[in-house]
């Protein structure tokens, strides 16, 4: 049986291959299965670029359509207050001292007579 | 070997030449983008970029009735004009037929305009918002639609003069929608960005836009109903009494607040360019000065009482004519030769007697001197401001000629105790006469009470002190009752009316030949200015009326003026309800 003595063992030369261990690390280890390489990384930017390209397109597609919705609604907007101001004009017309006294309502009024007051 | 070396050499020449090609294509971008950068960027912006301007809304104008509705007088409506570049017309019998269809017109009439060699014509003013949708959804070629602002004056003829009308660029022409233009119009918008091939802004680019501000409405101290009244009775005067045109104003003395003015003739504002005749646009209550003659008696006769020259019991001799200059100055009507006091002079209209008091302003009444002249024209100038604009808010006021003592003969001084040689406008006189019988106080004549912002805020008129005290309250209450007396006794009987206490001046007097500068032969204008109903006047009008061929009586007046003040008059005590004193 051989003997060492820790004097020999330090003095030992390290053996190939083998990892050094330090405290706290972990006793194995895994080589990694998946490498990328300078073309896998240009061709992610690219398509990270065109994602985000599209993603654009889509957003400013979407707010184009909104503003055609919002000029619809402008214009639709437009178009009730007009309605609504000729209404008002018709009101106006209809109901002016020319119109009332060409009416109807005219032959219904009675003629204005003395106003006599009770003295106090 | 030697094909190796040829497919080389292939090689070289393609690379040469799609570097060459590479190098053309980078100095023409270079050139595109770099050197002629704002070229391109300018035009890019002249297909896209557009300016719009959106149209701020007219103010409106109303009047509010007694409980406080508001009544339209001029408002705004939106209606479709129909237009046609007839170059891109494709076929214009077939596009007249379809238009026709929907106005329900003779299409030959569009016929004609969509065969016209030019690129723009209006087929169509104004349709109504559903005429303008059918000619839309014809989707003709080459006819196009576009808003455009009309002014609707509902009340047709009512108030043409205070409202005046509104011109084809949108500028207020006469009357409030002048005087009051700049804030009826308000601020136009501006809508600036990109826009795409419809005209519809891109939401997406850089859009400036300013809000427009719209006009302030304005809501006016006319009562439309006092207003309507006024005008028929003017109507009415000037037919009975064949005259050539007649004005009228009434006023609250106590605030200056106009109740209605008006002319006759008058015309409708909407149908303003049909007008043959444009001095039927003049509002000669306030642009057209005249010499009233004895409307400015009491005036005159409130100033010798307030400088305590005379006292309604004052007397003098008459002799039916006084010599002033090289002039002799009568009394209208038979020559009479007897003792008159002041209230005589006034009731009876006595032109003698208002020299006299001229005489007495300096404290002797032996001759007219430089102080009584003096006097009076300060009077006449700092307190009742007969030099000035009243400042009414109406477009087109005019002042009226008062000549200073230094410039003027005694005679021309005498004559303006009577109101000739002094012209003035009917509003002028209006505003002096309610200061002298309201107490002594001047009030600015206005015609507007509030005006009302777009976010709703109103801002109420206040009423304006122009003088405080013109003459005193107790010169104020003799003069009115001076006043009174020309309608119990003198020549405004016309206006009395039993259990009501109306005072009154009549006034007649040659008008003024502006080209030849003297007086034109028989030609008249009568006047009348009163107030009622009870102790504490509550309204004062004046009407004039021009020419009068017919009359009651022998002057203009008492004969034609008067009475249509009384019509007036009458209708507003039945109209406000005042009971009798």
């Amino acid at each position: 049986m051989t003997r060492y003595s820790s004097r020999d063992m330090s003095r030992s030369k390290p053996l190939p291959n083998v990892k050094r261990m330090s405290r706290n690390s972990n006793a194995t280890a895994y080589s990694r299965q998946l490498r990328i390489g300078p073309v896998s990384n240009v061709l992610l930017v690219g398509l990270i670029i065109t994602i985000m390209g599209l993603m654009y397109l889509v957003q400013i597609t979407k707010t184009s359509v909104y503003g055609f919705e919002l000029g619809e609604l402008r214009s639709t907007q437009t178009e009730l207050s007009q309605r609504n101001q000729a209404l008002e004009v018709e009101a106006a017309r209809l109901q002016s001292l020319s119109r009332t006294e060409d009416s109807d309502i005219r032959d219904e009024l009675v003629p204005q007579t003395d106003v006599s007051y009770l003295s106090n | 070997m030697r094909d190796s070396q040829s497919v080389t050499s292939r090689f070289q020449w393609v690379r040469i030449s799609l570097l060459v090609i590479g190098v053309v294509i980078f100095v023409r971008l270079f050139y595109i983008q770099i050197i002629q950068h704002d070229f391109y960027v300018a035009k890019a912006e002249r297909a896209h970029q557009q300016k719009l301007v959106i149209e701020a809304q007219r103010g409106q104008i109303y009047t509010e009735n007694s409980n406080g509705e508001l009544e339209p007088l001029a408002i705004n409506q939106t209606l479709k004009r129909v237009v046609a570049d007839p170059r891109f017309v494709g076929n214009p019998e077939l596009s007249a037929e379809m238009i026709a269809e929907v106005t329900d017109q003779n299409p030959k009439k569009y016929q004609k305009i969509l065969r016209r060699d030019s690129n723009y014509e209006v087929i169509e003013p104004g349709l109504t918002i559903d005429q303008g949708n059918k000619i839309k959804k014809l989707n003709l070629k080459g006819v196009f639609l576009q808003d455009v602002t009309e002014r609707v004056y509902p009340e047709k003829r009512l108030a043409s003069h205070v409202l005046g009308f509104v011109n084809t660029d949108g500028e207020g022409q006469y009357g409030i929608e002048q005087g009051f233009n700049e804030q009826l119009s308000g601020v136009d918008g501006l809508l600036s960005g990109a826009f795409d091939a419809r005209g519809v802004p891109i939401a997406t680019s850089e859009n400036i836009s300013t809000a427009p501000v719209n006009g302030d409405d304005v809501v006016l101290t006319i009562d439309r109903n006092v207003q309507r009244m006024v005008e028929r009775a003017l109507a009415a005067g000037v037919d009975e009494y064949q005259a050539r045109s007649a004005s009228a104003v009434v006023m609250d003395p106590n605030t200056g607040q106009i109740i209605a003015m008006a002319n006759y003739p008058d015309y409708e504002p909407v149908n303003y360019a049909e007008t043959e005749d444009i001095s039927v646009f003049t509002n000669h209550s306030i642009s057209s000065p005249y010499e009233s003659g004895s409307v400015f008696k009491p005036l005159a006769m409130a100033f010798g009482l307030d400088s305590g020259a005379v006292t309604p019991d004052t007397t003098y001799y008459d002799t039916s004519s006084v010599r002033v200059d090289d002039f002799t100055i009568r009394n209208a009507g038979a020559i009479v030769s007897k003792t008159r006091n002041m209230t005589e002079v006034i009731t009876k209209s006595v032109n003698t007697g208002m020299v006299y008091v001229l005489k007495s302003l300096d404290g002797d009444d032996s001759s007219i001197s430089a102080a009584d002249k003096q006097k009076l024209y300060e009077f006449y100038s700092g307190k009742l401001r007969l030099n000035q604009l009243t400042g009414i808010e109406l477009a087109g006021e005019s002042i009226g000629i008062l000549t200073k003592p230094d410039q003027s003969s005694d005679a021309r001084y005498a004559n303006m105790m009577f109101g000739q040689g002094v012209s003035t406008t009917l509003l002028q006189t209006l505003a002096a006469e309610a200061a002298i019988i309201n107490g002594g106080t001047y009030y600015q004549p206005t015609i507007i009470k509030k005006t009302i912002s777009e976010d709703g805020s109103v801002t109420e008129r206040k009423q304006t002190v122009l003088e405080e005290q013109v003459i005193s309250e107790s010169a104020s209450s003799e003069i009115r009752v001076m006043m009174e007396t020309v309608v119990s006794d003198g020549g405004g009987v016309w206006a009395r009316r039993s259990g009501y206490t109306i005072g009154g001046k009549t006034g007649s007097a040659q008008i003024a030949d502006t080209e030849s500068g003297g007086y034109i032969e028989d030609a008249e204008i009568g006047s009348f200015v009163g107030f009622g109903a009870n102790d504490r006047p509550a309204y004062i009008a004046m009407v004039s009326i021009e020419q009068p061929q017919r009359t009651l009586t022998p002057f203009a007046g008492s004969g034609a003026a008067a009475p249509i003040f009384s019509d007036i008059s009458n209708w507003l005590i039945d109209y406000y309800g005042y009971q009798p004193s």
